[in-house]
């Protein structure tokens, strides 16, 4: 893979779920990585390239919420994208 | 492991002001759990069925894609997980159906105590295999109930079930699994009380508002539909289903307690303990 190419990253607790996500984007060519929590995501190395996450809000553990606010304070400027009622997007956007 | 499938607050039973609520309350048990109201049932069941369904959407839009690049293998494998999802859904449907589906009970007038015996022989094998120690406190001379003797055994087999999980990390010699019959009280008419104590890991406060949930399970393959049936048949009973923690050491018990009718009943001699 090239390290120039973007990567959407997934974020989403139920497998089967996070699995037909992957596929969907993978189907439209683009690099895709998973996975099944905020903190496996955060513990996982960073990709070298321009990146999404798309991930689901309501997660057992680090939420999406949370995992948008660990970012910021690790100073990782990755845009997220994701789904939720007006309220949650609001907070996000905040 | 906790695997939470959807958090919900700790509610009030919509309904339910009777005094023995507040006697609970305000007696040694802590943390007692509840069920929770219909309209955030609802929305967990909604929720549960909406991951399936999302899931065969996002499949069904890549096949199409996947379909014009005539990337066969990844098209069989996203239908063969449609498939699977599909199937989940139909399962979680037809469980929920199952769950509530308490209404008409074969109603006979049994002892209770008899359904406890009568359980622990068909759990034998399992408590044994998980070398579980059984002390019983089967009342005597205890008031009749009326009910479906398999349903009853149904909760019986539940709570045992779940207190052998939750007894599984602790060593040999403190796996007490606790069965008592005992006459008591319920809405100030005569009952009788059957509690099933443990001495596992019990569960925090944070728990403690799910545990009787629709598919809130702490077991990694677990659906969550047990306890909750266990309370619809409680329900449909009159009777209740509550859980607490233990205040004179590890565990939880929990309190199945169900109307009584008719006469006391004395235990013949001759019959097994």
């Amino acid at each position: 893979m090239n390290q120039i190419d973007p990567v959407v990253i997934v974020v989403d607790d139920d497998e089967s779920f996070r699995r037909s996500t992957e596929r969907l984007i993978r189907s439209t060519g683009l690099h895709v990585q998973s996975y099944p929590s905020a903190i496996e995501f955060l513990r996982a190395r960073r990709p070298d390239a321009p990146a999404c996450v798309v991930l689901d809000v309501r997660m057992p553990g680090l939420s999406g919420l949370d995992l948008q606010d660990e970012m910021r304070r690790a100073g990782i400027d990755i845009p997220l994208t994701g789904h939720g009622d007006i309220p949650m997007s609001v907070k996000a956007m905040v | 492991m906790l695997v939470k499938k959807f958090p919900l607050p700790l509610r009030r039973f919509i309904g339910d002001p009777s005094n023995s609520r507040l006697q609970e309350a305000h007696s040694e048990i802590v943390r007692v759990a509840r069920a929770t109201p219909l309209g955030e049932l609802a929305a967990s069941i909604a929720h549960e069925i909406n991951q399936p369904l999302g899931a065969i959407v996002n499949n069904g839009n890549a096949c199409l894609r996947l379909l014009r690049t005539k990337s066969w293998s990844e098209v069989r494998e996203a239908i063969a997980a449609i498939v699977e999802d599909a199937n989940r859904a139909s399962g979680i449907i037809a469980r929920t159906r199952a769950m509530f589906n308490r209404s008409a009970p074969a109603k006979m007038q049994l002892q209770l105590q008899d359904v406890v015996t009568d359980a622990l022989r068909l759990a034998q094998g399992d408590l044994a295999e998980n070398r579980i120690i059984v002390l019983t406190h089967l009342g005597n001379d205890l008031p009749s109930v009326s009910g479906d003797r398999i349903q009853f055994q149904e909760v019986l087999l539940n709570l045992m079930r779940n207190a052998i999980e939750a007894m599984s990390q602790v060593p040999d010699e403190r796996r007490v699994l606790r069965l008592g019959c005992q006459e008591s009280e319920l809405n100030g008419k005569p009952a009788v009380l059957l509690t099933v104590q443990d001495r596992g890991g019990g569960f925090s406060p944070e728990e403690a508002g799910r545990v009787f949930d629709a598919f809130y399970t702490t077991k990694p393959t677990g659906m969550g539909m047990g306890l909750r049936s266990c309370l619809s048949i409680a329900e449909a009973h009159g009777g209740r289903l509550t859980a607490s923690l233990n205040s004179d050491g590890p565990g939880a018990t929990f309190r199945f307690l169900l109307p009584a009718v008719g006469q006391h009943r004395k235990r013949s001699n001759h019959e097994p303990n």
